[in-house]
């Protein structure tokens, strides 16, 4: 027969359940503590009030659209914010355009640094709106001299192009010149396109596809 | 004698067990913390897909903090420092989160025609893509191993009565 746990032993069954949830508050706040100073120390730590993923700001004398269920496709999801569109043969046309060479067509890569080393359309400028310290005194002043902006990031349901040309029209670029590349680099380079590797104008190109 | 002896082997191999399974556990916190620590953007928009705040500061506080404290957690449970404290604060760190996992897995069943467990992707656990069986049954693990350390033993003979009903 096993024996009953006595007064005494609950008692201290009672200190030791008390015990252990004190010791697991000092871990949550010693812990949380630690990492809030690890964050604000990274160099690639996040800034905890600002907004990284930018909705449209309501323009003044306009009905707001509704704003469409997360599984609409990336082309509405995109006009909601109040963003244009591009389909791919309108890209290419501009791509061979004269003013693509005179810097009036440019094109912003949207993704990480990374990425964009990795391959981008030849001459994009690296955006990265989660970081826009790094690049944004070349991109806007691009942005503002160009009459055509062509934002894209990988393509498909990727958002990143969408918050870039939100922050650029927040910084000043007007809105219509902003276009979105909603194919992205996937459909351009699956369409063998040319690609640059590095940075900008580096002359590098990955080999053509067959 | 021979009793005795049974019972220190036996007490020993315990000892091992819990330690293989507080560095265990340790380990996989600190590796897994620390990856999402080096790139917190990307955890960030992994998070934001959970819908768990509507405005930016909570959303920048889970995605900044959580990565640095599982890490910190891990390091704690390596050194042996606060073991049951800690794994009780993931425990309730793990519970919440195994919950979201597989509501987000069930609204992508719902919606789709894939099998379950055919059901695949990122759910920021420092891992990448995952099939949704494969980490629900690890978070499994890591919870019955969480519990293990928190109802454990003490090995001190002195404390051994005393601490009986927390096995």
């Amino acid at each position: 027969m096993t024996p009953q746990p006595t007064q005494t032993e609950h008692g201290f069954r009672g200190f030791q359940l008390k015990r252990l949830i004190i010791e697991a508050l000092a871990v949550t706040v010693t812990g949380g503590l630690f990492a809030l100073l690890a964050n604000r120390l990274s160099p690639a730590g996040i800034e905890l009030t600002r907004d990284y993923f930018p909705k449209a700001p309501p323009a003044t004398n306009q009905i707001i659209p509704p704003q469409p269920p997360p599984w609409d496709s990336p082309e509405a999801q995109l006009h909601a914010k109040g963003l244009n569109t591009l389909p791919m043969e309108t890209v290419v046309g501009l791509f061979a355009s004269p003013g693509y060479a005179a810097d009036k067509v440019i094109f912003v890569d949207a993704r990480n640094d990374e990425q964009y080393r990795a391959g981008h359309i030849p001459g994009a400028f690296a955006f990265d709106h989660y970081r826009p310290e790094t690049s944004i005194a070349v991109v806007f002043p691009a942005c503002l001299a160009a009459s055509n902006v062509v934002v894209y990031c990988t393509g498909g349901d990727c958002e990143e192009s969408g918050f870039a040309a939100l922050a650029l029209a927040d910084a000043g670029v007007p809105r219509e010149r902003l276009r979105i590349y909603v194919g992205g680099i996937t459909e351009w380079q699956a369409a063998g396109r040319p690609v640059e590797t590095g940075d900008r104008r580096s002359g590098q190109f990955l080999p053509a596809k067959p | 004698m021979n009793h005795s002896t049974s019972t220190t082997t036996s007490r020993r191999l315990t000892e091992l067990f819990f330690l293989a399974a507080r560095w265990l556990l340790g380990g996989l916190f600190l590796y897994m913390g620390l990856s999402k620590a080096w790139q917190p953007l990307e955890f960030l928009k992994l998070v934001r897909q959970y819908d768990l705040a509507q405005s930016a500061l909570p959303l920048n506080l889970i995605a900044a903090c959580l990565p640095w404290f599982e890490a910190f957690c891990g390091a704690l449970l390596l050194a042996g420092v606060a073991v049951r404290g800690t794994a009780l604060a993931l425990t309730a760190m793990l519970v919440p989160f195994t919950a979201l996992v597989l509501r987000r897995a069930l609204l992508l069943y719902a919606a789709g025609t894939l099998h379950f467990c055919a059901i695949k992707f990122d759910c920021g656990c420092g891992a990448g893509e995952v099939f949704v069986c494969h980490k629900l049954a690890e978070n499994a693990g890591l919870l019955l191993l969480c519990c293990l350390l928190i109802c454990r033993r003490h090995s001190s003979p002195t404390s051994d009565r005393k601490t009986l009903y927390f096995r």
